[in-house]
C-alpha cells in the first residue's frame, strides 16, 4: 500500500489534496468511499489534474486506480473497471492520448465522454460531474448525442 | 340517412364531429319537434388557420373536415351538409411590464450565491489584487481579489506566501470556480467567494467584508442592518442606507460587501405609463406599477367596461394598440371603432438580471401582465361558408351562436339538467353561458387563458423558452433521482429498468407522453409546481368566477345549478380541480363536460350543431343511440 499522507507527494500530486492518491485495491475499508479515476500511465498529468479537480471543487474524494489490461486498454475499459471497483459505482477512465470517460456501475453506456485534446475547462466540469452523479445533482456537460 | 358534419371554429382549435342523420320520424322523446336520428360516427380535431371567424379558417376546416371522413372511413364524395358555428372574432393579447428594478452602484456587493464557495466564516478588509498581495507590509487585513485564469494551485501558493511573512490574508473573491480547492490548499482557512463574472470591476483598496455560511446555513452577518454597521462602523443614517444592501443578500450562503463611497443598492419603481379604462359613461386613469390589484378594482368601478387605452410607448399600451390593428385587419373595420371589452391583470414576480451586478446577480422583480380581448359582432363565417363549399363540393350552412349551441352540448353530458353554465376554457379567452329554465341564453367572453398561463409560467420560471413553459404547464413535474428511478410531484417514486439519458440526471422534470423532458430551471421541484399552480390558479379560477358571476341570475353564483366545464383546459389534469374547488363554497355542482357520454370536454359545440340540425331536443343521450367513439 502506497497511499500518500502528504498533500503534494508521490503520485497524488496530480490528484491534490482532495484525492486519496494511487491505491492498490479498492474494496480497502479503511478508504472513504471515492469516485475511482483509472488513468493510463502516460495519460497526459494535467488531465488527471482537472478531472480530480473538478471532483474536489464538488467536495467527493477521488482515488486513482491502474487501469485494468496495462496498457491496451481504452478510456471505456478502465471507466467501466474504475466504476465497479468503486464503492460509489462512479468511475472515470483515461487513455494514454487524454481521451475520457466517465462511468456508472449500473449503467451499460457510458455517461459522458471527452475526446482527447479537450480544454482544461470542460475537463474541469466533466470531473465536476463525476462528482455531481455521486451527489445526485444535474451534470453540467452537454452530452454529445450518441 | 345523410352525412352531416358539426365544424367549430374556436381561438386555437378546429374541432369536427360527423355523424349519420336518419331521415325517420322516429322521435327518442315527445317533443313538439319532430327530431331524426343521429348516429355519431367520428371526431376530429386540428388547430385553427388565422384568427377565428375570417376567411383564413377555411383551410383548417376543410382538414378538420377530412380527418374525421377519414376517421369514420366514409369517402368525401359521401358529405351531404357541413354545419359550421356562427363564429365572431375574438383576438387577445397579452403583454407584461416590469415595475421594480434592483441596481447596485458602484460595485457595493456580490450575492449571486455560488454553488460551492470555499471555506467559511467572515473577513473584513482591504480588497488588493492576488498580483499586489507580495507588496503588503505585514499585518494588514486584505481582501485578495483574485482575476481570470489564474490557476488553483498557483493561487494557494501566493496566498501561503503571504501568509508566511505575516500579512492577514481574511477573505478572497474569485473569478473562476475554483474556491474550494483553493480553501484546500492553504494553511488557514479563510471564507472564498468564486464565480465573479465581473471580478475585475471590483473596487481595490476599499473596506470589503467576505461571508461564507457553512454548508447548510445562511449568511447572517452582512444579511443583517446591523450587522453591516457593525462590520463598517456606520452611524444610525449611514445604516439606514445599506439595508436594501442587508435585504438583498438575505437567504444567501456567501456575500461580499464592498464600502464604496457612493456605493449603494436601490430597489426603483419604473414608472410604465397609465391605462384609461371607460365604461358607466366615465373613464378613469390607472397606473400600471399600482399592480394588478389596482387595476382589477378600477376595473370594477367602471364596469361593464367599454373601452381601453394604454400610454403610447410602453409595452402595455403597445399590445393594446396591436390588438385593435389585427382586429382592424381582420374585419375591415376602422381602429377607432374598436373597443376593448376586457382586461385581466395579473401580479408576478420576474427573474430579472440586477443593473450593475459583477456576478450576473438575479433578482425577483414585480412585473404585471395583462391580456386583453377584443370581439366584434362583424363575423365573417359566410366568406368561410362559400369557402368550404367550393372546396368540399357540398352544402355549408351556418348555424347556431356558440353559446346556444355550446350550452345544447354540454346539456348532452350525462347527469347535467337545465340550468346549466358552462366554462369553455380556450387558449385566449375563458368564455362563460348560462341557459335558465325559459331557454334564455345570456354568454360572456373575458380576457386570459390558456396562453396567459403559459406566459406567466415561462417569465416566472425565468425560461425564456415556450415550449418548455407548455410542457409544464400541461404535465406533472417529476424528479429524477438516479439513473434508473424518479420521484413524482406527489412523492410516489417510479422505478425504470433501462438508464435514464444523463440529460434528464437529477433534473426537474416533466412527464409526458414521449417520456421526461428536462425543466431548464435551477429552483426545486416544488418552486416549479407552486409556479404553475398559482399561475392556473390566477388566470382560470379568477377567469371562471368573473366569467359566471357576469351571467349569473342576480350576479349571485349560489343561484347557477350546475356548472359544466368545456375546451382545452378541461382536459388539463388540476384545472377542472381547481375550480371546482373554487366554486364548491357556492354549493354548485361542477364536472368536466362530457359530450353524449363519450366525447369529453371537448366538441360541444360540433356535437351540439348537429343535434340541432337534426332536430333532437337537448339532454343526454338516450340509450337507443348507439355510439361509436371517435378513433
Amino acid at each position: 500500500m502506497s497511499r500518500g499522507t502528504s498533500p503534494l507527494s508521490g503520485v497524488s500530486a496530480s490528484g491534490g489534496p482532495g484525492c486519496h492518491g494511487r491505491i492498490d485495491r479498492a474494496d480497502d475499508p479503511a478508504l472513504p468511499p471515492a469516485v475511482l479515476v483509472a488513468a493510463h500511465d502516460d495519460a497526459p498529468p494535467g488531465v488527471v489534474r482537472e478531472v480530480c479537480a473538478g471532483a474536489e471543487e464538488q467536495g467527493v474524494p477521488t482515488a486513482l486506480l491502474d487501469p485494468p489490461g496495462g496498457d491496451a486498454g481504452t478510456a471505456d475499459d478502465a471507466g467501466r473497471h474504475a466504476a465497479g471497483e468503486s464503492r460509489l459505482e462512479v468511475g472515470v477512465g483515461i487513455d494514454a492520448a487524454g481521451g475520457v470517460v466517465v462511468r456508472h456501475a449500473l449503467v451499460p453506456d457510458a455517461v459522458l465522454a471527452l475526446d482527447a485534446g479537450s480544454s482544461a475547462t470542460d475537463l474541469r466540469v466533466l470531473g465536476g460531474d463525476a462528482a455531481r452523479i455521486v451527489a445526485g445533482l444535474p451534470l453540467r456537460t452537454v452530452p454529445t448525442p450518441s | 340517412m345523410d352525412l352531416v358534419i358539426g365544424v367549430d371554429i374556436g381561438n386555437s382549435t378546429t374541432e369536427a364531429c360527423i355523424a349519420e342523420v336518419g331521415d325517420g320520424q322516429e322521435t327518442e322523446r315527445s317533443g313538439a319537434r319532430p327530431s331524426r336520428q343521429v348516429h355519431r360516427l367520428a371526431s376530429s380535431l386540428t388547430a385553427t388557420t388565422g384568427v377565428k371567424g375570417t376567411p383564413a379558417n377555411t383551410a383548417g376546416a376543410a382538414t378538420a373536415v377530412r380527418r374525421a371522413l377519414s376517421a369514420a372511413g366514409r369517402p368525401a364524395d359521401a358529405l351531404a351538409t357541413v354545419l359550421l358555428n356562427e363564429a365572431t372574432p375574438v383576438i387577445s393579447g397579452l403583454a407584461m411590464e416590469t415595475i421594480t428594478e434592483t441596481i447596485i452602484t458602484e460595485s457595493t456587493m456580490i450575492g449571486h450565491n455560488p454553488d460551492t464557495p470555499g471555506g467559511e466564516g467572515l473577513g473584513v478588509g482591504t480588497t488588493v489584487s492576488l498580483e499586489e498581495v507580495g507588496d503588503v507590509e505585514a499585518g494588514t487585513p486584505v481582501v485578495v481579489v483574485v482575476g481570470g485564469g489564474a490557476d488553483f494551485d498557483d493561487v494557494a501558493h501566493l496566498l501561503n506566501r503571504a501568509f508566511e511573512r505575516g500579512v492577514d490574508v481574511v477573505a478572497a473573491v474569485m473569478h473562476g470556480d475554483d474556491a474550494v480547492l483553493v480553501v484546500n490548499r492553504l494553511q488557514r482557512r479563510i471564507p472564498v467567494v468564486d464565480e465573479v463574472a465581473a471580478v475585475d470591476r471590483v473596487p481595490l483598496g476599499m473596506l470589503a467584508a467576505v461571508e461564507v455560511a457553512p454548508p447548510g446555513r445562511t449568511i447572517r452577518t452582512l444579511s443583517d442592518s446591523y450587522g453591516l454597521a457593525s462590520t463598517f462602523d456606520l452611524d444610525a443614517e449611514q445604516t439606514r442606507q445599506v439595508s436594501p444592501v442587508a435585504r438583498a443578500l438575505s437567504g444567501n450562503r456567501s456575500a461580499v460587501v464592498v464600502r464604496t463611497p457612493a456605493g449603494d443598492v436601490t430597489d426603483r419603481r419604473i414608472p410604465v405609463g397609465t391605462l384609461t379604462l371607460s365604461g358607466s359613461g366615465r373613464s378613469l386613469d390607472v397606473g400600471v406599477d399600482g399592480g394588478a390589484d389596482a387595476i382589477m378594482e378600477a376595473i370594477g368601478r367602471v364596469a361593464p367596461l367599454t373601452d381601453v387605452h394604454g400610454e403610447a410607448g410602453t409595452h402595455v399600451g403597445g399590445m393594446l394598440a396591436n390588438v385593435r390593428d389585427t382586429m382592424t385587419d381582420v374585419t375591415g373595420q376602422p381602429a377607432s371603432e374598436i373597443r376593448i371589452r376586457d382586461v385581466l391583470a395579473v401580479d408576478t414576480l420576474v427573474p430579472a438580471t440586477v443593473r450593475g451586478g459583477l456576478a450576473g446577480e438575479v433578482s425577483k422583480e414585480n412585473a404585471v401582465a395583462l391580456a386583453a380581448m377584443v370581439r366584434t359582432s362583424r363575423s365573417r363565417m359566410q366568406a368561410v361558408a362559400e369557402a368550404l363549399s367550393d372546396e368540399l363540393g357540398c352544402e355549408t350552412i351556418i348555424g347556431g351562436v356558440e353559446g346556444e349551441v355550446a350550452v345544447r352540448g354540454a346539456l348532452t353530458t350525462p347527469g347535467s339538467a337545465v340550468p346549466i353554465a358552462i366554462i369553455d376554457m380556450g387558449g385566449g379567452s375563458t368564455d362563460a353561458a348560462l341557459l335558465d329554465r325559459d331557454g334564455a341564453v345570456s354568454a360572456v367572453h373575458v380576457a386570459g387563458a390558456g396562453e396567459l398561463v403559459t406566459k406567466l409560467i415561462d417569465s416566472e420560471l425565468g425560461l425564456e423558452d415556450r415550449e418548455a413553459a407548455e410542457s409544464v404547464k400541461r404535465h406533472p413535474l417529476a424528479k429524477v433521482e438516479s439513473f434508473f428511478h424518479v420521484r413524482h410531484e406527489d412523492g410516489t417514486v417510479q422505478f425504470f429498468t433501462e438508464p435514464l439519458p444523463p440529460h434528464v440526471f437529477a433534473k426537474v422534470v416533466t412527464v409526458t407522453p414521449e417520456g421526461l423532458a428536462a425543466v431548464p430551471v435551477r429552483g426545486a421541484l416544488e418552486e416549479v409546481r407552486r409556479v404553475r399552480r398559482e399561475a392556473k390558479r390566477r388566470v382560470f379560477v379568477v377567469n371562471a368566477l368573473r366569467a359566471l358571476a357576469q351571467v349569473a341570475p342576480q350576479g349571485s353564483l349560489r343561484l347557477l345549478g350546475s356548472v359544466v366545464l368545456l375546451g382545452g383546459s378541461a382536459l388539463d389534469f388540476e384545472i377542472p380541480g381547481m375550480v371546482a374547488d373554487a366554486l364548491a363554497p357556492y354549493g354548485v355542482v361542477c364536472g368536466i363536460g362530457n359530450v353524449h357520454g363519450t366525447e369529453g370536454p371537448r366538441g360541444a359545440v360540433a356535437a351540439g350543431l348537429v343535434d340541432a340540425h337534426a332536430g333532437t331536443a337537448a339532454g343526454p343521450a338516450s340509450q337507443g343511440i348507439e355510439r361509436q367513439a371517435a378513433s
